[in-house]
């Protein structure tokens, strides 16, 4: 079954229509490359993916299940979207890290809030179970006749030290598992750093770091969430050539996993040899999808052809 | 040395008690009380209005801060300090308000809108993407605020907010038109009770070292900040 599916996504910003319609979908482990000239979609397509924008028309599932659907209400509880965005992972075009906190602290952060997050939430909702049970209980009082009311009483107390047990109970596994969980985020952290090659820098702090270095990080940063679908927005186009080379590599080793990508690039070369599915979007529509060899190759549309010959010329690859 | 040098050197230490009281409660007031206000600036709250096709939104709460504002830094302060000294005495017959008080009112009204800028102009600066990055790591807004916006706007906002607060330093002086017992005002007071012009002129020395304090000490939050850049 298709990991991610797309199905008619549009999106205008005042009156101009930035996406008439999009549809695909993604097989888990598959890389797909976005290509196409400026102003056709492909960013906001991936920030609609990532909730940034939200579409005005289509639906979004993953693994099966409609995480957004344009029909539904646009008042949608902030936590909520919190919990769906986490099926993706963004890595920006100009990296987005954060300056005041070193390497390791950027990578580390999030999940640390996220678990902490998690037994915040276990509490609150004891508390507004507590609460509720509170309500049912005075009204029943009120309900009750008077001979009958300490058997009630009785009966409620007895409930909530039940409650309270088994709240406790409960909230020590959690705290247990958070404790686990908070010790396994910075090795796990280092560990990453390592596979995008930057180990000695866990201490630094961005400013004192290449471009390259830093879109890394921001990579490291993005996949220590584990999101079921990694997406990249022009990865390398605010790096200097000789930078895009290690950023590129980076992702081409993330490949190996069976990890699902979005790449939204101008790198031909790159999508060539790393995707398995290109999408060459203009105007708003997919004007053409397919394997690499064929979107490359033997493009069938007239705008694919020419968008790929001025691009090949410019790096001088044309035939 | 004569007694009225020491008499001078005592009163002016015991003006510039004043002065440095009255600089302390008006920031302690005003930092905070300038943060709510640029919130209420920038505030979102209000409604969508359709006038002559074009589509509007209003945002009362924001456009009363805004005018309020800009009644505060349009107007002289020396002119605020009276109008609270005195205005409502004029206008309600109430009693007059302690005159260390009302130029501590004056003060920190003031000094609040001017820091409210501040601290808006830096909230502002913030790009973009460093929410973003916030929001698709699964981060809450006060999240987002706190642990990550924050620091970068106090990193941004000390440069200017050093400018204001040494301003404020000499600012103090004014309290002096409704004659609250500053530094300028008990050296005056020598012109008129001894002839005495010197004990003026030396408050510049206050002001001066006081102010030179001040700025090693906005210097040394500035390299203490410099590890990182926004």
């Amino acid at each position: 079954m298709a990991i991610l599916e797309v199905k008619n996504i549009k999106k205008s910003f005042g009156k101009v229509k930035v996406l008439k319609g999009i549809d695909f979908s993604l097989e888990r482990g598959e890389v797909l490359a976005i290509i196409g000239s400026s102003g056709s979609g492909k960013t906001t397509l991936l920030r609609c993916l990532n909730f940034l924008e939200r579409a005005d028309e289509g639906t979004i599932s993953v693994g099966g299940q409609v995480i957004f659907n344009g029909a539904d209400a646009k008042t949608e509880n902030e936590a909520v979207t919190r919990r769906k965005r986490l099926h993706f992972g963004l890595v920006f075009q100009s990296f987005n890290l954060f300056p005041q906190y070193t390497v390791l602290k950027n990578i580390t952060m999030a999940s640390e809030l996220l678990i902490k997050g998690e037994a915040k939430d276990c509490r609150e909702e004891y508390e507004y179970n507590r609460k509720l049970r509170e309500k049912a209980y005075k009204k029943e009082l009120k309900a009750t006749r008077k001979a009958d009311r300490a058997a009630l009483t009785e009966r409620h107390r007895e409930l909530e030290a039940k409650e309270q047990a088994a709240y406790e109970a409960h909230m020590s596994a959690i705290n247990a598992n958070m404790k686990a969980k908070l010790a396994e985020v910075k090795p796990h952290a280092l560990d990453i750093l390592a596979q995008v090659g930057l180990s000695d820098k866990a201490d630094a702090y961005p400013c004192q770091l290449s471009g390259g270095q830093q879109q890394r990080v921001a990579i490291a940063r993005a996949w220590a969430l584990h999101p079921e679908i990694l997406c990249f927005d022009e990865p390398t186009s605010a790096l200097d050539p000789e930078l895009t080379g290690e950023v590129l590599r980076v992702i081409r080793n993330l490949k190996g996993s069976d990890r699902t990508m979005i790449v939204v690039t101008h790198e031909m070369e790159f999508a060539r040899n790393v995707a398995d599915k290109i999408i060459f979007m203009a105007d708003g529509v997919i004007e053409e999808m397919g394997p690499p060899e064929q979107v490359f190759d033997d493009p069938q549309s007239e705008k694919t052809r020419a968008f790929l010959h001025s691009s090949l010329e410019l790096t001088g690859k044309a035939d | 040395m004569d007694s009225i040098f020491w008499t001078v050197i005592l009163s002016l230490f015991e003006g510039f008690a004043t002065t440095l009281k009255l600089f302390a409660l008006t920031l302690i007031f005003a930092l905070p009380l300038g943060l709510v206000i640029c919130f209420g600036s920038m505030s979102k709250i209000g409604f969508n209005l359709r006038l002559g096709g074009v589509r509007r939104r209003i945002c009362p709460i924001s456009a009363l801060i805004k005018t309020f504002v800009w009644i505060i830094r349009g107007t002289p302060l020396m002119l605020q300090l009276i109008v609270i000294y005195y205005g409502p005495g004029l206008m309600f017959e109430w009693d007059l308000l302690p005159r260390f008080t009302a130029v501590l009112l004056a003060f920190v009204i003031n000094y609040a809108c001017y820091f409210s800028e501040i601290y808006r102009g830096g909230i502002e600066s913030i790009p973009r993407g460093q929410y973003e990055a916030g929001q698709v790591l699964g981060m809450t807004k006060s999240q987002i605020f706190f642990r990550v916006v924050l620091m970068q706007v106090v990193k941004r906002i000390v440069p200017p907010m050093s400018n204001e607060i040494i301003t404020l330093v000499k600012d103090t002086s004014l309290s002096r038109i409704i004659a609250v017992y500053e530094i300028i005002f008990m050296a005056q007071s020598f012109i008129k009770s001894a002839g005495l012009i010197w004990p003026l002129f030396s408050t510049a020395i206050f002001y001066l070292v006081f102010c030179g304090l001040l700025t090693i000490l906005f210097g040394a939050i500035e390299r203490k900040l410099s590890y990182y850049k926004v």
